[in-house]
């Protein structure tokens, strides 16, 4: 019925079991990438043998390829946002992910960010909403792949290019997913994640994706460190600037306000009653958790402002205890209640100054590399020479890590380019299509035009027909725009298809209301869009004769009627039957249209 | 022809630009249109039609059936019909019109190519010979249709009302009427002067045939809020605004003599807002405010008297008044207050006293939550 529109559930069976289903497939697929990097494996260690005993050696080559260890500031970056990715991309396996994530996540997350950031946050969201399936199982194979990319690259080129890709994903996450951090709402707050969790992930991959050699002094740790202090104090500064509400206790002070919120989502009790305990301390206490928080933040930045090592090791201490007291007290752990997809920024941010704190304080030690007798000392000039079991084997193991990011960004890169909504949504809304072969009801009205119009007139022609009301305010007029959207994209073909409503209404059915309506949509110059229409009796007729309901409801309410389509085809028989409520407006635009287009697809290839 | 009107805006339904409503009655009809519902959501807001027969204080509910209304609905009468149209709203950019000539016990479709609008007075009816109705659309312009309602066409637009009457300065058309010769009358907005400019289409051309604000609404900008034909006297509600202070001001006209004017009304922009207008049979007039503290307070005035007097304490959740027309008398003694909370509507007369509200009626409307989006 128009204006019964109803929404989906994030935990709608038919988009889970999809979501599953796709997960699954892909899973498949990432196994037989995995059992063809085996095969590779094996394949290049054979070649490598054969060549080595061609060249009189009898055993692999065993040398390390590197003089010095792998920087540790950079292993500490590197597997510690290597198993972040990983839990990310785990986090994104949440059955409630693809219908949850824009509603729970995205749109909260840009809701009190300037005009500029939330068109700019929709105009990525539609690719969410429009493919649910595919933008959510993509983001999990995207993730989980960067993570393995980081882990088993330890060195060398593959490895940078890790970096460089935790960088261009992380962007995408900041600026869609999470809205630039929130850092251009009003209320941004250190405490609660601002700037954004992921912008730290890619402050790991820029380090990362730095040469080796950036590493070698104590500079970059400084760098770091002393970046991160100013960071500090501007974040401080924030804290402490008056009107935003931190100052307050009380119920309505802006800390009290978040955390109580946070309290309020589904987790184990204990870390509920912590929350709650906490908010209860903020709203007595509130100016002075706030003057805390302030003072906390202006001494640990300029403790790491100094560069001398016992005051940075001192400050980092303390920021590390005060990351987490907040990832606990505040953040709530980050993940738990409604579609947690990350653990927040309390932990990402910690690792990045641990990890600037150590490429401070440990550089890499030169290493002596034996040369074998007889050897060049500038190495040898073969692969077959050079390639230990572990460069091989980490290698293969990273094009395999490629591969799942690439298994993740192929369906996502199609669902950009895809404009039109995927028809599960409508599917999962209205059901699936029933499929039929009865001889459709007859019918002989009057179109737009005055002209005479029946189903015996449109034989050989497949028909996709429909009853609208002309005065409907909301599903008709979207269901309209469905039909007429599934005209254009039949291209060459529409000129074997006729789009027919009926009127589904009992008083305003004239044909000046059936114009009107079609100026309004825009179909008054489709060759093949006929609205008809007709007494009542011919009209309650055609209604019953298709088991379409039409009653008219007092105190202001529209028509009440069946949203119901059929696709019949060109010997006048109904081939199918579709539910066409069009449900939330944004989320369902062309959904129909697609389920339409493949059943009327079908009908003519039938 | 004699009459009474009301109109009402509430809550956020005004604030979602639904506010302008209208209904008129002749010596046999009332009518009144109120919002009700859930007045919080646009879409659960529903704009109902009530019609009482003169000399009863029953209100029944008449509104049209066959389109939903939550964008508001304007009426136009005349003697013995009615012509209501709804406004566009969320995807319908149309107005589809209803008219009735039972007291709203049945309802024939009428069609308008174009949107209504959201103006108390953007309908104007005639049934008597030559009939026919004025509307004044979305896109500010005004079209007119013969007594068969089938074929609207343009009738004037501001700019060439502008020319007639540049003194003026005219800012939109505010209001439409019809004269019993069926001659149109459009009330337009000045920009400058004090002039309350009202049109009229003799032989062929516009003729200003307004009035000037004097006094200390000299200069001043002008709207004309409600225009109504009552018999042969046109009554017109001004609201006024010169040095950033805000008045209203009721004007009334028999036959062709000049204009008079009640005394100011003060009530200063943005403290008081406008929530309720009434106009009677006999051409008096009702207003309901609500005040800077948001209480309603309620006003009127009939024709001839120079000062605006106050009503009793309005009931808790007033959001209109009426005028009804009574067999006896077509004064302005006679007032309805109606509260709406939710789907419930309750009716108070105001007793003969003067003094307090009673009452009279209370009735459970069968609002279709959730049929609208």
């Amino acid at each position: 019925m128009p204006g019964m529109g109803r929404s989906l559930q994030t935990g709608n069976s038919l988009i889970v079991s999809a979501f599953h289903t796709e997960l699954l497939h892909q899973l498949l697929f990432i196994l037989l990438v995995g059992a063809l990097c085996a095969i590779g494996f094996n394949v290049v260690r054979t070649v490598q043998y054969r060549r080595l005993k061609q060249h009189g050696q009898n055993s692999f080559p065993t040398s390390p390829r590197f003089s010095t260890p792998e920087p540790t500031a950079r292993r500490v970056l590197r597997i510690g946002f290597g198993c972040l990715w990983i839990l990310d991309g785990l986090l994104q396996l949440q059955s409630a992910m693809p219908l949850g994530l824009p509603s729970g996540v995205i749109q909260p997350a840009a809701a009190t960010s300037p005009g500029w950031v939330q068109h700019l946050v929709n105009s990525g969201l539609s690719i969410w909403t429009d493919h649910p399936i595919q933008a959510a199982s993509a983001t999990v194979w995207i993730q989980v792949g960067l993570g393995l990319w980081l882990l088993v690259a330890p060195r060398g080129r593959w490895s940078r290019l890790s970096g460089l890709a935790s960088v261009g994903w992380g962007l995408v996450v900041w600026s869609f997913g999470e809205a630039f951090g929130g850092i251009f709402a009003p209320g941004a707050t250190w405490l609660f994640g601002a700037p954004g969790a992921v912008l730290f992930y890619c402050v790991a991959g820029v380090l990362i994706a730095l040469p080796e050699r950036a590493f070698a002094t104590p500079r970059l740790g400084r760098i770091v460190l002393a970046a991160g202090g100013v960071f500090l104090i501007g974040m401080a500064l924030l804290q402490a600037w008056p009107g935003r509400g931190y100052w307050q206790g009380g119920r309505s002070g802006t800390l009290t306000g978040m955390v109580r919120t946070m309290a309020q989502t589904s987790q184990p009790h204990f870390l509920s009653s912590w929350i709650a305990s906490f908010g209860s301390f903020d709203a007595a206490h509130g100016w002075a958790v706030n003057l805390f928080s302030v003072v906390a933040l202006v001494v640990i930045g300029v403790l790491l402002l100094t560069g001398r090592q016992r005051l940075v090791l001192g400050g980092l201490l303390a920021l590390v205890a005060l990351c987490l007291a907040d990832w606990v007290l505040v953040e709530d752990l980050g993940f738990f209640g409604g579609v947690g997809t990350d653990p927040n920024s309390m932990l990402p941010m910690a690792l990045v100054f641990v990890a600037g704190y150590v490429a401070m304080v440990r550089l890499p030690v030169e290493t002596e590399v034996p040369i074998a007798e007889g050897a060049d000392a500038t190495g040898p000039a073969n692969w077959w020479e050079r390639a230990s079991l572990s460069y091989v084997t980490r290698t293969v193991a990273a094009v395999g890590a490629l591969a799942i990011v690439l298994v993740g960004t192929a369906p996502m890169a199609m669902a950009a380019v895809n404009q039109n909504a995927d028809p599960i949504l409508t599917e999962a809304l209205d059901g699936s299509p029933y499929s039929l072969d009865l001889p459709a009801p007859h019918f002989a009205l009057t179109d737009q035009h005055g002209n005479p119009v029946s189903l015996a007139n449109l034989r050989g022609h497949t028909v996709a027909l429909t009853f609208l009301d002309p005065v409907c305010t909301s599903d008709c007029p979207l269901i309209a725009q469905e039909f007429r959207q599934t005209d254009q994209r039949l291209g060459d073909r529409a000129s074997d298809v006729d789009f027919v409503a009926i009127v589904a209404n009992p008083i305003y059915r004239s044909a000046s209301f059936t114009n009107a309506f079609d100026r309004q949509e825009s179909l008054e110059n489709l060759p093949n869009w006929y609205y008809l229409t007709g007494s009542l009796p011919e009209l309650e007729r055609v209604w019953d004769s298709y088991g379409i309901e039409v009653s008219t409801v007092a105190a202001g309410a529209m028509i009440a009627h069946s949203d119901l389509a059929f696709v019949i085809d060109s010997h006048g028989r109904e081939r199918d039957a579709l539910i066409d409520d069009p449900g939330p407006t944004q989320t369902f635009a062309s959904s129909f249209s697609s389920l339409l287009l493949s059943r009327i697809d079908q009908t003519l290839d039938s | 022809m004699s009459g009474w009107l009301s109109t009402a805006t509430t809550g956020a339904a005004a604030a979602a630009n639904t506010s302008a409503v209208s209904s008129v009655s002749t010596a046999s009809d009332s009518w009144v249109i109120l919002p009700m519902g859930d007045l919080s959501q646009r879409s659960n807001t529903f704009w109902e039609l009530f019609h009482a027969v003169p000399g009863s204080s029953h209100w029944t509910l008449v509104t049209p059936p066959g389109v939903a209304d939550n964008g508001g609905l304007v009426e136009g009468a005349s003697d013995g019909a009615a012509l209501v149209g709804v406004l566009p709203s969320d995807l319908l950019h149309f107005s589809p019109l209803a008219q009735s000539g039972d007291g709203g016990t049945s309802w024939k479709p009428a069609f308008l190519p174009a949107g209504l609008a959201p103006l108390p007075d953007a309908l104007a009816y005639g049934t008597g010979a030559p009939g026919g109705a004025i509307a004044l659309t979305g896109n500010g312009r005004a079209l007119s249709v013969s007594g068969s309602l089938s074929s609207w066409s343009p009738l004037v637009s501001p700019a060439a009302l502008a020319r007639v009457a540049p003194r003026c300065g005219v800012t939109a058309l505010d209001a439409a009427a019809m004269l019993p010769t069926g001659a149109p009358l459009i009330a337009t907005g000045c920009r400058r002067g004090g002039q309350v400019e009202v049109f009229t289409l003799t032989t062929g051309s516009w003729q200003p045939i307004g009035s000037t604000l004097g006094g200390s609404l000299r200069g001043a900008a002008t709207t004309v809020l409600r225009l109504e034909i009552t018999g042969s006297t046109t009554t017109a509600l001004v609201a006024a605004t010169r040095a950033g202070h805000s008045a209203l001001v009721a004007l009334w006209r028999t036959g062709n003599a000049p204009w008079t004017a009640s005394a100011p009304l003060a009530v200063n922009s943005g403290h008081f807002v406008v929530i309720s207008t009434s106009v009677s049979a006999g051409g008096a007039l009702a207003v309901l405010l609500r005040s800077p503290t948001g209480s309603p307070i309620a006003l009127d005035i009939a024709p001839g008297v120079r000062v605006w007097s106050p009503l009793p304490l309005l009931p808790s959740g007033t959001s209109a008044l009426a005028l009804p027309a009574t067999p006896v008398t077509l004064d302005a003694e006679v007032i309805d207050a109606f509260t709406v909370h939710g789907a419930s509507l309750g009716v108070y007369a105001l007793s003969p006293s003067g003094t307090r509200w009673v009452r009279v009626q209370t009735s459970q409307i069968p609002i279709a939550y959730g049929s609208s989006g």
